[in-house]
């Protein structure tokens, strides 16, 4: 494993600074999940295993690695919707406390990811009869902030994502795919998490809308978001990164700076190989 | 960030036993028994030894199958059937420092009516379908000391408008209402009074699709906009996705697993969570 960050000799993310002489936010040390499937006779499998490494404030870091390696199950447990079973996810708050989000009580959880901590997945999960402004608008109201100072925002996101204008009152459950992903991100992005995780924001995409989503996480970036994401593409991994994180097999192959590490290309023999 | 929040409700060992009960009955009963029947006395354990928590602001949902006790829980905790054993503690009642099992009657007629609202499955129990929908509302109005009925028609057309039921419907019989608007109505009793925390008992069982989906936007409409404290008992885990935060299972009376939503339903940890997220369609 290339463990190119100094997290050997600062093991807390206080101390830490990266690279980029951001503030080290984000320090998984082996990150480990055990799935026990009781509905299959008790039969265990291991997503991923061993998992260490560290995100600084306003890095982009990108996880690659074929189907199955694990790369998405690693954000879900950073997010907590996975229980990891070992190791730690150590978290530098706002308040600048750490926080191990592997064990963190629920609601301490629930409180970061409504002020801090961002997530977008691949589909959008669609609400009935909501319309798309009040989907983005809906972290805000839920932060407590003001109902028309929230629309208002929510409508000037929505806005800048191509959508016809009779659409930002209808409900994204009528819109096409491509629509609905571009609701989902600004809705992750209207309350401008500190921290935002992605799995695969672009995979059901196409070329366009995948422009259209990058162009707002380009910005997000440039406004200082750090971001950890899964990527499927990897020429929008390098075009958006810092830093890449390999995986294979549920294990860190390679990580390192864009540029630095070789990342594989998959092909589409090897992604559709026999697994057994 | 401080974390030693105090919970809005706390529920510690509640246990719900029909029969005359016998010291091995929370043995022989729950997930591993298999069971709620005690093979010792032949009571039924509707529920033991649950323990909860429900923040200020917060949704908890609480799924299970049929029988699991779910509904035992909510009954219990709005006083339609006292608990076996067990304490709750609601922030708003005596400061949190009574259970609201201790209750006297007056205090428990304040605890129905006041500081918490129930939202049963079948409106038959929730609502006077013999009595106009203002007339319900204002039912509720006046076990807490309203007189003026100016200003309790008010309030009601407040309440029905709010839960998009018609106003002009407001001095119908609800028993000629459609189920979803029936529905609607008992939604706007339960939260008429604001009380602190608000029972949801299977409120969208037994309504059809669409209709489902508008009881349920304005559920989460009114959880954006005045900062509802829930607790919503259902088995349809899309419904659970979309309002709870936090999630608690039960299985046989007993609480198995809890978790974030997300968590309990993406990375169910329990074998009956696997088994029930693993049937849902």
């Amino acid at each position: 494993m290339n463990n190119d960050a100094p997290s050997t000799n600062s093991p807390s993310p206080q101390a830490g600074r990266g690279p980029g002489g951001g503030v080290r936010i984000l320090e998984l040390e082996g990150l480990g999940k055990t799935i026990t499937l009781h509905v299959l006779d008790s039969s265990e499998i291991d997503p991923f295993r061993e998992i260490s490494f560290t995100v600084d404030e306003g890095e982009f870091v990108g996880m690659v690695g074929p189907s199955g390696s694990g790369k998405s199950s690693v954000v879900k447990a950073i997010h907590r919707t996975y229980l990891p079973t070992a190791g730690s996810v150590r978290y530098r708050t706002l308040d600048g406390e750490i926080v191990d989000l592997a064990t963190a009580p629920d609601r301490q959880v629930l409180q970061l990811r409504r002020r801090e901590i961002g997530f977008v997945s691949q589909f959008l999960k669609v609400e009935p009869r909501v319309s798309a402004v009040e989907v983005v608008a809906g972290p805000l109201l839920r932060r407590g902030a003001d109902r028309d100072d929230s629309m208002a925002k929510a409508r000037e996101k929505v806005a800048r994502l191509d959508l016809p204008e009779k659409l930002w009152g209808s409900y994204p459950t009528l819109f096409s795919g491509g629509e609905q992903q571009r609701v989902n991100i600004a809705r992750a992005l209207i309350t401008k998490p500190r921290l935002l995780l992605a799995d695969e924001p672009t995979s059901a995409l196409d070329s366009l809308n995948t422009g259209r989503v990058v162009e707002l996480l380009e910005e997000a970036r440039a406004s200082g978001m750090t971001i950890v994401g899964v990527f499927h593409d990897l020429d929008l991994l390098e075009r958006l990164a810092d830093k890449v994180v390999v995986m294979a097999g549920g294990l860190i192959q390679s990580q390192g700076a864009v540029g630095e590490v070789n990342i594989p290309r998959f092909d589409i023999k090897q992604e559709f190989a026999p697994r057994v | 960030m401080v974390m030693n929040e105090t919970p809005l409700l706390s529920v510690q060992g509640l246990t719900k036993i029909f029969g005359r009960g016998c010291p091995q009955c929370l043995e022989q009963t729950g997930p591993t028994a298999d069971s709620n029947y005690c093979s010792a006395c032949g009571s039924i354990v509707a529920c033991g030894d649950v323990n909860i928590e429900v923040y200020d602001g917060e949704v908890l949902g609480l799924v299970g199958e049929s029988g699991s006790g779910k509904s035992t829980v909510l009954q219990c905790l709005f006083q339609d059937t006292m608990p076996s054993s067990g304490a709750a503690y609601l922030t708003a009642f005596a400061e949190g420092r009574k259970s609201i099992w201790e209750a006297t009657s007056g205090e428990r007629r304040m605890l129905r009516n006041k500081l918490l609202g129930m939202v049963y499955q079948n409106p038959r129990d929730g609502l006077d379908l013999m009595v106009t929908a203002g007339g319900n509302i204002a039912e509720r109005l006046l076990a807490v000391d309203w007189r003026n009925v100016a200003a309790m028609r008010e309030k009601s057309a407040d309440y029905l408008t709010r839960t998009e039921v018609p106003i002009e419907r407001m001095d119908h019989l609800p028993a000629y209402f459609s189920g979803g608007m029936q529905q609607r109505v008992q939604i706007a009793k339960a939260l008429a009074n604001s009380p602190s925390l608000v029972l949801l008992d299977e409120l969208t069982t037994g309504l059809d699709i669409s209709v489902q989906a508008g009881v349920l936007d304005l559920v989460r409409h009114i959880q954006r906009e005045y900062g509802l404290s829930a607790i919503v008992v259902s088995h349809d885990l899309s419904v659970i996705r979309l309002l709870a935060d936090r999630t608690v299972v039960m299985k046989m009376g007993r609480v198995v697993e809890q978790g974030v939503t997300d968590q309990v339903l993406e990375d169910p940890q329990h074998p009956y969570t696997q088994l029930l997220v693993s049937s849902a369609a």
